[in-house]
């Protein structure tokens, strides 16, 4: 749906913006205002496993760790408004409080907006409110390296450096940088984004609405966010992300991994261990994982590349491409194409309309579709194929084949075991089959060459050839049978048989001396010493060639 | 208001999160394991246990039947929908009233509320109703978003102030200053309300 | 309400003095007396208004229910809906809008001695000027969409409503902030960036669009 825009609307709106923010920094360059500020210290002299709880709102915080055994904490408190004498009792009336408290000590950077002195309070909030006045303030921590931190701030960025101690931290609307250092750390934030880099310990954040950037953490990492993307990189240990409608990219995950979001792109890379994904309607990207992968999605394309163990996708509507996995893989989907190849392990696919392609697999294989083609190439163990209404395309397969297909072609070549094929309304085409082959199959032809075994087909109202036959075992057989369409038999030269051919309406033709037994419908043939049972019937012609 | 020396008695806190017929621990696992897998009995049974206390901090906050209803009926296609927000370390009934606040006051910012009509006795669920505990109600409907919230979640449904502070987002000391200046802005309202009662009659 | 003198009460309220200290105050002030004596009226009221009955809700359920039905395919399989295509102006607006965001973050003064908190009066005054004509453009946007909104399916409906809800939260707690602080520049900043955060996503919504299942359908092939 487009929206009614006019044209002078976008040519001068934008112009408007950028005007005003041009102007903006103009004047904030040029302008001094009744700006006032002041600077504020305090310390204490901490020791192991105190707590600093630091308690602010407003206020740019940093800390940094530093070698000596004492907390230092330098503030400015910043003013603007048109009362001067407000400003200068704001600023006077503002305090660092250092002291010891609780399981350790407590920090703020107190003004008269916190007072807890109620007149004192509403003294300055009415004021401040009357007069247009604003204030900022920041803080500059030093602290011991392995200090406990507890920090919570609103509306002013945190900055940690080099921290070693238990860090909890809480920030609205308020940006978190924790640098270096270990310990564990434990963050909380909204509005704003999150980033946490060399942290040698485990790491745990809660953003809403926030971005999350992770470098690498030494140890356990869970991320809970929303809406803003997630990147990671070099986590130490394992790895959890739940997301909502987020981005989520990253690489280099020591342990497992578990990844939840939605609407957007998962793309995870290097896993040391197991990976889970569950993504509805995302783009999902996995590659090089150590252990197994598991994938949900929907709507969009998923694909896993290089798992060392088995891998399961679950993608409705959504493509999916598998390559090079050291396990089995199961992959369940709709509407869309399924490609697997390079499977160490057994494959099953099972789609609703699903295109399936399916290659290199060393154990066996299961496809299960409909509506859509099915290639398969080169399994090491057998293969079972259910895919109604779609093409059939199958070749080198080292066991035996099984295929149930309708309305479309079946094509097979090179099966080291036996074919059984029920294709109702399907053409039948198979070639070098080494064991036995059983044909069901209606109103299409169906076409056998190169058989090793016993041949059984069942038509209805299928055209129905067999030659080039390459041996039948002793006491096998060749059973051709079909109404309203030819059969023609090209038997082998050293063959020994016994023949039955009986047709209702059409001619019987062959190359071998034939007794006739009733009438010319009904003819046996005896080759060599009899060995096979061959049994030809249709209602049309039979021609038995040598 | 009498002068006599207030007695602080409270009463036991019976907080509807650790009342055994609506906490879920000991069995929470294998019921949240089912709403994981979208088991919609898993659900109802969430549902059974907690409709009165959603429906009655809804009804409090919003003041009108209909929108508490649309807000628990809310409540549940978001805890569906995000139901692996949810973590296991903390207490599920705390999550599930966090979301039940945020579908009150969403309700409470986007539509516009029926200022006139939307409060009266045959609004206000038991019968008889008393006046006082009417105009306590309307008094507690004048109060903002935030503050009517902590207020009722602190004094009607009787939750701990840091379950409020978990469930709101808040800190402590915001929980605790908000419900303060609550009380006092409901004793302001009240007393306008008996002095104009009194100029009536 | 007239504000009293004493402010015994509040620090007892906030649990900054014991009780037993504070009720041996009372004794002696018949103002911390009489608030305490209100306030405990008013508890007693507000707990006989929980036990006073509970709300029925005929029919509740059975809607709810109703709803998660509807829900549960779309829940493990959701849809792809959220299609990024060029915006039209407004997106021409928003990108230079992030630029000029951009150039007054890059022009924050550095003065030497001073943190770079606070804009000037004429800055600030520009800013709200700019903001209300973000406003203004939001507005226009909210009722583009709000028949939008309406149409699509129920997952991603209450997508977009919970992250419009997340934003508006956001929006509201800065200019809550912004009352007491008006010329603070970190909460300016967070207030544009959620500004342009809630355009963007009204902008996205007017494009979204549900997939009409029989699309996803092949026909059966003979």
């Amino acid at each position: 749906m487009r929206t009614p825009i006019r044209l002078k609307d976008m040519r001068i709106r934008p112009l408007v913006f950028l005007a005003v923010f041009i102007l903006v920094g103009g004047a904030f360059l040029h302008a001094d205002g009744l700006m006032q500020s002041r600077s504020l210290s305090a310390k204490i002299a901490s020791a192991p496993g105190k707590v600093l709880y630091l308690d602010n709102s407003l206020t740019k915080i940093t800390i940094v760790a530093v070698p000596q055994n004492e907390i230092i904490a330098q503030g400015v408190v910043e003013v603007d408004g048109p009362d001067d004498k407000y400003l200068k009792s704001f600023l006077d009336e503002s305090k660092i409080v250092l002291e010891p408290f609780a399981d350790g000590f407590r920090l703020r950077l107190a003004t008269p907006r916190d007072s807890e002195d109620w007149s004192s309070w509403l003294k300055f909030f009415r004021r401040g409110q009357s007069i247009h006045f604003s204030y900022s303030a920041r803080l500059d921590v030093q602290v011991p390296a392995q200090q406990d931190l507890h920090l919570d701030n609103s509306y002013g960025d945190i900055k940690v450096r080099g921290v070693s101690g238990k860090i909890v931290i809480r920030n609205q609307s308020g940006g978190v940088e924790v640098e270096g250092g270990g310990g564990s750390l434990d963050v909380r934030t909204s509005y704003a984004p999150t980033s946490i880099v060399d942290f040698k310990g485990p790491v745990e954040v809660e953003a809403t609405s926030g971005e999350v950037m992770l470098k690498n953490i030494g140890g356990e990492t869970v991320v809970r966010n929303s809406y803003r993307p997630v990147r990671f990189s070099k986590i130490g240990g394992p790895l959890t992300v739940t997301s909502q409608s987020a981005d989520v990219t990253g690489s280099d995950v020591e342990g497992d991994c578990e990844i939840r979001s939605s609407y957007r792109t998962v793309d995870v890379r290097g896993v040391r261990g197991k990976l889970r994904v569950d993504a509805p309607s995302s783009t999902v990207k996995v590659d090089a994982v150590q252990q197994s992968v598991v994938v949900e999605s929907s709507y969009r394309p998923v694909s896993v590349m290089n798992a060392g163990g088995e891998v399961r996708v679950t993608a409705s509507s959504g493509s999916v491409a598998v390559d090079m996995a050291g396990g089995d893989v199961s992959v369940r989907n709709s509407y869309n194409e399924v490609r697997v190849s390079r499977v160490k392990g057994a494959v099953s696919v099972e789609g609703t309309s699903s295109l399936a392609w399916v290659q290199d697999v060393e154990g066996n294989a299961t496809i299960v579709t409909s509506y859509r083609n099915v290639t398969v190439n080169n399994v090491g163990g057998t293969l079972d194929v259910r895919a109604g209404s779609g093409r059939i395309t199958v070749a080198d397969i080292k066991k035996s084949a099984t295929i149930v297909s309708s309305y479309q072609p079946v094509e097979v070549r090179r099966v080291g075991g036996s074919l059984k094929v029920e294709g109702s309304s399907s053409s039948v085409l198979a070639e070098s089959v080494a064991g036995d082959v059983d044909v069901v199959n209606s109103y299409r032809n169906v076409v056998l060459r190169k058989t090793g075994g016993s041949i059984s087909v069942r038509g209805s109202s299928s055209a129905i050839e067999v030659m080039e036959i390459q041996s039948v075992p002793k006491g096998g057989k060749i059973e051709l049978i079909t109404t309203y369409k030819p059969i023609t038999l090209t038997l082998p030269e050293s063959v020994e048989a016994a023949i039955s051919a009986v047709t209702t309406y059409g001619k019987i033709r062959s190359d071998y001396p034939v007794y006739l037994q009733d009438s010319e419908k009904n003819i046996k043939i005896e080759v060599g010493k009899g060995g096979i049972l061959v049994k030809l019937e249709t209602t049309a012609d039979i021609t038995i060639k040598k | 208001m009498d002068s006599d020396m207030p007695k602080r008695n409270r009463g036991p806190a019976i907080s509807p999160l650790s009342s055994p017929a609506t906490e879920l621990e000991g069995e929470e696992e294998s019921l949240l394991h089912r709403c994981r897998d979208g088991d919609l009995s898993a659900f109802h049974e969430i549902y059974t246990r907690f409709e009165r206390p959603l429906l009655g901090t809804a009804f409090r906050i919003l003041g009108h039947r209909q929108d508490a209803e649309d807000a628990v009926h809310e409540t549940f296609l978001k805890l569906y929908l995000h139901i692996d927000r949810y973590r296991s370390g903390s207490r599920f009934s705390t999550y599930l009233f966090r979301i039940l606040l945020n579908s009150c006051l969403d309700i409470l910012r986007v539509r516009k509320r029926r200022r006139t009509d939307r409060l009266d006795a045959e609004s206000l669920p038991y019968q008889p109703y008393e006046e006082g505990l009417f105009h306590l109600q309307r008094a507690i409907d004048s109060l903002p978003a935030q503050m009517r919230a902590c207020f009722v979640l602190f004094a009607v449904e009787e939750f701990k102030l840091e379950e409020i502070a978990d469930i709101l987002d808040l800190r402590l000391g915001t929980v605790k200053a908000t419900i303060f200046r609550a009380k006092a802005r409901l004793r302001s309202v009240l007393m306008e309300a008996h002095k104009a009662k009194e100029a009536e009659a | 309400m007239k504000r009293g003198k004493c402010g015994e009460y509040k620090r007892f309220e906030l649990m900054k003095l014991k009780p037993e200290d504070f009720w041996k105050h009372a004794e002696k002030c018949a103002e911390c007396r009489q608030k305490a004596a209100q306030d405990e009226k008013i508890m007693a009221a507000a707990r006989v208004l929980r036990q006073g009955g509970t709300i029925e809700a005929a029919g509740l359920w059975e809607r709810i229910e109703k709803d998660l039905t509807r829900l549960r395919p779309s829940r493990a399989s959701g849809r792809s809906l959220m299609r990024k295509t060029a915006l039209l102006a407004p997106l021409t607006a928003g990108l230079l809008l992030a630029l000029g965001i951009g150039l007054y973050i890059a022009l924050k003064p550095n003065r030497p001695g001073m943190s770079s908190g606070l804009l000037a009066q004429e800055a600030l005054v520009k800013v709200e000027k700019a903001e209300a004509e973000y406003l203004r453009a939001i507005g226009d946007l909210e009722k583009m969409t709000l028949s939008r909104i309406s149409s699509l399916d129920l997952e991603l409906r209450f997508l977009y409503k919970d992250r419009l809800t997340v934003i508006d939260a956001q929006i509201e707690r800065c200019r809550e902030a912004l009352d007491a602080n008006p010329a603070n520049a970190h909460i300016r900043r967070y207030m544009m960036a959620a500004l342009q955060d809630k355009k963007e996503t009204l902008a996205e919504l007017l494009k979204a669009e549900n997939k009409p299942a029989d699309k996803t359908r092949l026909n059966k092939t003979t």
